[in-house]
């Protein structure tokens, strides 16, 4: 195994979260660290020389793993977060529509009107309004 | 060289970079070194976490593009991010034309 390949081994170790989001980073950064020994290698620099140069320009894997999981765990924790928020607020909208109907302020849908082919003939659903003679 | 003191400007650099047309990570890691000859250095492994967020953010779009034998992950921004990048140029034009004018007062 190459000090490359140890390096990617040892980052995606390193990484909390979904298996494809994980893959992703460890591609990218395999791929990024493969390019890097490339260059090197073409500029004359021998194999073992260039592999430890990307390392050492690529930086301290496990800060930039950690980084990674820290950004993820933030993002999970606000999305949760706004999951709650979101589950509060129906069960608030539904208590007050269950409290204005028991006070008689939001009262029951109309059922439907249908003729003898069953298709609607009014407008149903929603609480009946009193008209204004049409204007 | 300059690893940290410019640290906290990496999301700018990084839409400055993808501003001329879309990249993969190495190269925008290139684009920055070579732009401002090699002053901006970045420890490579910061990079790719960043554009992530800044994918998760809505500022870049990314895509696996086939290059020869290996796939490389190519970002571009979208009309969300060119706008973060015109107004985080205009805050650093600020910035700098501020931290200029005092130290010319000087």
């Amino acid at each position: 195994m190459s000090r490359i390949e140890q390096a990617v081994a040892a980052y995606a170790a390193e990484l909390r979260g979904p298996r494809r989001a994980r893959q992703r980073l460890v591609d990218e950064v395999e791929a990024h660290l493969h390019d890097a020994v490339e260059a090197e290698l073409a500029a004359g620099t021998g194999r073992a020389v260039a592999e430890e140069a990307v390392l050492e320009r690529f930086g301290d894997l496990h800060a930039s793993a950690q980084l990674w999981n820290r950004d993820r765990a933030v993002r999970r924790g606000a999305s949760r977060r706004n999951a709650l928020i979101l589950a509060c607020a129906a069960v608030a909208a539904a208590a007050l529509g269950v409290t204005q109907h028991a006070s008689g302020k939001n009262p029951p849908p109309r059922p439907c009107a249908t003729d003898q082919a069953g298709l609607m003939t009014s407008s149903c659903g929603l609480p009946s309004v009193p008209r204004s003679n049409g204007k | 060289m300059a690893r940290e003191p410019f640290s906290g400007h990496l999301d700018l650099m990084l839409l400055a970079a993808l501003d001329s047309g879309p990249r993969h990570g190495y190269g925008v890691i290139e684009h920055i070194r070579q732009s401002s000859g090699g002053h901006f250095d970045y420890p490579e492994g910061t990079v790719y976490p960043a554009l992530h967020r800044l994918e998760a953010d809505g500022l870049l779009h990314s895509a696996w593009s086939a290059d020869g034998a290996r796939r490389r992950r190519v970002y571009a921004m979208t009309p969300r991010g060119r706008k973060a990048l015109a107004g985080r140029r205009t805050q650093w034009e600020r910035f700098a034309q501020s931290v200029t004018a005092v130290i010319e007062s000087a």
